[in-house]
Order: C-alpha cells, then structure tokens, then sequence
C-alpha cells in the first residue's frame, strides 16, 4: 500500500497544476452509481444458541491455541493479561473472539509481530480488548463475507489500527484507534460494502478514516475524528481493485483540528493533512450533518485524485454540515472536476470556488485547491513533511474508553442479514 | 514642475484621457479580470470582495491612463503576470497566519522546502506566458523589424 500510495500524484507532481488539466484525457469518469451511499442501521444480530465457549488463559495457553481449538459459533473468550502473539482466524467462520476487559486484555506485536487478529474466513466478530505495537494492523479482515469489531482499541501499530479490505456485510462500533502511519480505519476495495463505522474514535494516525474504493451501502457516522494529519478521506486509487471510490455517506460526525504534525505518517496523509473531510477522486458520496472545526487547509474538500488515471470528483453532495475555523477556506472543490458536485445548506463562511457559499459562479473547481493537495504531496514524497514515530504516539486515553456491557453474555452473528 | 505639481499631473492623467467606446470596454474587461484573480490570489486571507473591487479600480484608473489600446492590453498582461507571481507568495504567507492552529508546528517546515520552490517556479513559469505576451504587444514593431521582412 504506502508503495502503491507513492506513485500517488507523481504525474501530477511532474507537470503541476497545469499537467493535470491536460492530464484529462486520461480521465475515468464513467460509470458508477449503482448503488446507494448509505447503509441504514439494520437489526441487533441474533445470539447463537449452541455454543463453546474456550476460555484463556484457564484452559488455553494462548488465544491462538483456543481459536485452534473452537467451532464455529463458538466464543473464545480472553481473560486480562498481556498476550505476546499474533492471532490467525483462518478455519472456523463465525467465531467471536472477546476480551473480559477492553483496556485489561491486550495483544503485543512487541514491534515484531504482523497483525493483532487476522480473520480470512465470512463472520468473524473481536470485541472487547486492545492490540498494540504491531508491525502491521491491530486488527484485520480480508475478503470475508460478514464481519464486525466492537469495543475495540489499536494504538501504535505501524500501519492501520482497524483494517478491512474486500470484504461485505460488516460493522466497527465503539472503538478507537490511535498511533498509525496511514489511517485509524480502514475499509477499502468493497462495492458494495454494506458496511457501517459509528460511534468510533480515531486520533493521532495519519488519516482518521481512509476507504480506498469504497462504497455502496456504506456508512461512516456519529464518530469523532481529531489530531490526525487528515480527518475523513474517501479516496480513489489504482492500487486497488474497481476505481474509482463511489458511493458512502458521512454523516453526523464531530471531525476537528486534524492538521496534527506530530501524527505518524508513512503513506499519504500528508497529502491532504490539514482538511477535515476530504472526498479524494470519488463519486455520488454523501457528506452529510457534520460539525467540521479547526483545520489548517480546508474543512470540507472535493478533490480530483491522479494514480495512474486522473480521477474527478463528480456528483458529490455536500449537506446541512457545520464548517468552521478553518486555516484557508471552510468548503472547497478542487480542479479538475466532473460536474454535479453540490454543496448545499452548509453553514460555513468561506470557500473556493465562490459559489460553493452562495457567490457567483465563475469556476467550476478551484485549482488552488489541488496546489494544495499537490504541494503537500511533493514535501511528503520528497522527504520534508513533518510528522512523528508511530512508536511514540501518544497512548489512549484508555479512561474514556469504555468496555462492552456484560462481557460474558452469548456470541452473536457479526451483523444481520 | 515642484513634486506636488508632478505628483498632481499624474494622477488627473487617467481622467484627461479620452478613449472610444471599444477601449474603454477593453479596460473595463481587463480592470475586472485583474479584480476576480486578485480575489482568487487572496481568498485564503478571507478578503476576496475587498481585493477584488479595490484591484479593479486601481487597475481600471492606471490603464485607463495610458496612450494606446496596445499600451493598456499590455499593462493589463503585466499585472496578470504580477498577481499570477503572487499566488505563491500569498499562499506560503497563508502558512504563518495558522501556526496557533491546533497540532500545527512550526511554519518554516512548511514553507521552507523543496516543494514550496517548485511551486513557486510553477507559477513564475505561467505568470511568465502573459509577461511574454505583454512584451510582444508592446514591443511587437521592434519585434516583427528583428524577424525580417
């Protein structure tokens, strides 16, 4: 991925402003729009009836040994404690793997280690513990049908806290994630998703949430994203199957002061850091009911993305968000652009182009936006941008975080469908 | 002349002027593309309006001033090329205006790198073409002599 990411802009760092312009012939405006953004909450999964539950550290010596152990439905349920492993859920669908504790149960990568909890098989649900200093995800899903982590905190690992890719039908709720050199949050290569985030928190990584072509039926709501290079960024790349990005809400966000220096940085944060929600080369997404405050650059941004393609933003509908404080302008649409791009009923003060705050409409996108994205881009791959060691970040604010209610309760489905 | 006469010459010259009306639609045209790209240069600084109506006035009275419609399309194609100069100026002052920020550092680290320089010759390098273009309209006699016949 940060390889992949590097290649990000190059073309566009070569010729600038005016290279992108003439870049649009390269442009992949077609298509999408076969799916709707938003993915409305859906009915509390159901509990399974028969089930085992593998209790650790009383009958397994690691969390792996239990999770080897179990079938499906079953509950590998963790007691306090620091486990110094890495997780692999590759044989048994359906299992719940749960901390008794939220901040007592950890798993420690001791920097060595790949991911917390990798999960390649359809309904895999981790709730209830924390996963740190990993050299890659705290917790991660690939390619699975049904998915969900609930209770959940990542700090300090190097690459993502929370990852998924490929993947349908899943949720991320109550949890946290901090200290990561590309985004707290992922969801990425999933069209459509029918995937949820809410009531997360995201702080000092990189990127609050990425979600690299992804969208339909996906939802990223009620959740804060603050002190991170950049907040929310749906982006498109060529790195990733089924460019471009097309289709998720964000909606009823708190999204403030990510123009953070000292976050971790090893991908592309830096490109966009200092804007609150940036729409990065999507399409028909739905930037809804946000409260946007304390950006360096932007609040809100509508951005073409160049990989190996150019892609413009295009019918984009930014709504009833409350934008504030920001360094430069609170909305903005960068060019080259599609078209359809909407900014409506927002409260903000400022923006570029004019109009998107009730002017005349003289441009349709603004190049000075994307000198922006462009110029940070160039410090980041040049070697010049700011930014801290995601070993160093610092730690949650593990008070604040609450865990879930009745740890011993049944396992349930990941999410109803 | 004192300094005071002089000083007073000068600025009735715009208004002793008297042009027809395709000149003087060229200065109004000139006078309010100056006025939307000062804008567009200062938007950042939250005085779009302010830079816009205060530009285009300066710039109508100065070119409404000179001789010639080819003096005023080349005084205008000039000014293009100052404000087009000043984007990156502008946009690195901009830094300094948002150090207080929370998480932003300090603001040399931001301007003071390579990126900033490329942007800043990107810039020169298209305020260039309407430099070249306004050197042309002036000097386009002296220029079409050099070319030959």
């Amino acid at each position: 991925m940060p390889l992949s990411r590097r290649r990000l802009l190059r073309l566009a760092g070569a010729a600038g402003v005016t290279g992108s312009v003439a870049g649009a012939a390269l442009a992949q405006d077609a298509g999408g729009g076969q799916y709707p953004a938003n993915q409305p909450r859906r009915d509390p999964p159901r509990e399974y009836e028969e089930y085992t539950v593998h209790r650790v550290p009383e009958a397994y010596d690691s969390i792996q040994a239990a999770v080897e152990a179990a079938e499906p439905r079953d509950l590998v349920l963790v007691g306090p404690g620091v486990y110094r492993e890495a997780v692999s859920v590759t044989d048994t669908p359906q299992l719940t793997i749960r901390g008794t504790d939220r901040n007592e149960v950890i798993l420690d990568g001791e920097f060595r280690r790949e991911d917390g909890v990798l999960a390649t098989v359809d309904d895999v649900v981790v709730e209830n513990m924390t996963a740190r200093n990993y050299q890659r995800n705290g917790f991660f899903w690939s390619s699975v049908t049904g998915w969900r982590g609930s209770y959940l905190t990542a700090h300090n690992n190097r690459v993502y806290g929370i990852y998924n890719i490929d993947s349908t039908h899943g949720r991320y709720d109550n949890c946290y994630a901090s200290g990561h050199t590309d985004s707290g949050f992922y969801i990425g290569q999933c069209k459509p998703c029918y995937a949820r985030i809410e009531d997360v928190r995201s702080e000092h990584n990189a990127i609050g949430y990425s979600g690299t072509n992804a969208g339909g039926y996906l939802t990223v709501a009620n959740s804060v994203w603050r002190h991170n290079k950049a907040g929310v960024v749906p982006n498109t790349l060529d790195s990733e199957a089924d460019p471009p990005q097309d289709a998720a809400r964000i909606e009823g966000n708190l999204v403030e002061h990510n123009s953070n220096d000292d976050a971790p940085d090893a991908a592309f944060g830096y490109a966009t850091s200092g804007v609150g929600i940036s729409v990065a080369g999507g399409i028909n997404n739905e930037v809804f009911d946000n409260e946007v405050r304390g950006h360096a650059n932007y609040g809100i941004a509508v951005l073409p993305m160049i990989d190996d393609n150019l892609y413009r933003p295009r019918n984009n509908l930014v709504r009833g968000n409350t934008v504030s404080e920001s360094g430069r302008v609170d909305l903005a649409l960068g060019a080259p652009q599609a078209g359809d791009n909407r900014f409506v009923d927002n409260d903000a003060g400022s923006s570029r182009p004019g109009h998107l705050t009730g002017g005349l409409r003289l441009l349709g996108g603004d190049p000075a936006v994307t000198v922006t994205l462009l110029e940070q881009y160039l410090q980041l791959e040049n070697g010049d941008a700011p930014m801290g060691d995601w070993q160093n970040a610092p730690e949650p604010p593990f008070d604040e975080l609450e865990s879930m209610p009745n740890p011993e309760r049944a396992p349930r489905e990941a999410v109803r469908r | 002349m004192s300094t005071v006469d002089s000083l007073r010459e000068r600025a009735r010259a715009p208004f002793d002027q008297r042009h027809d009306a395709a000149t003087t639609a060229l200065v109004a045209g000139e006078a309010l593309v100056l006025g939307l790209v000062a804008g567009w240069v200062v938007t950042d600084f939250g005085v779009r309006q302010l830079a816009t109506v205060v530009v285009a006035l300066a710039a109508g009275v100065l070119l409404y001033g000179r001789a010639t419609p080819r003096d005023i399309l080349a005084g205008g194609l000039y000014m293009l090329a100052a404000l087009l100069a000043l984007f990156p100026v502008a946009y690195e002052l901009h830094t300094f205006t948002v150090t207080g920020m929370a998480g932003v550092g300090s603001p040399w680290t931001h301007v003071l790198t390579v990126s900033d320089l490329l942007v800043l010759v990107l810039f020169l390098a298209v305020a260039a073409v309407p430099a070249l273009l306004a050197f042309l309209v002036q000097n386009w006699t002296a220029v079409r002599g050099r070319l030959g016949p």
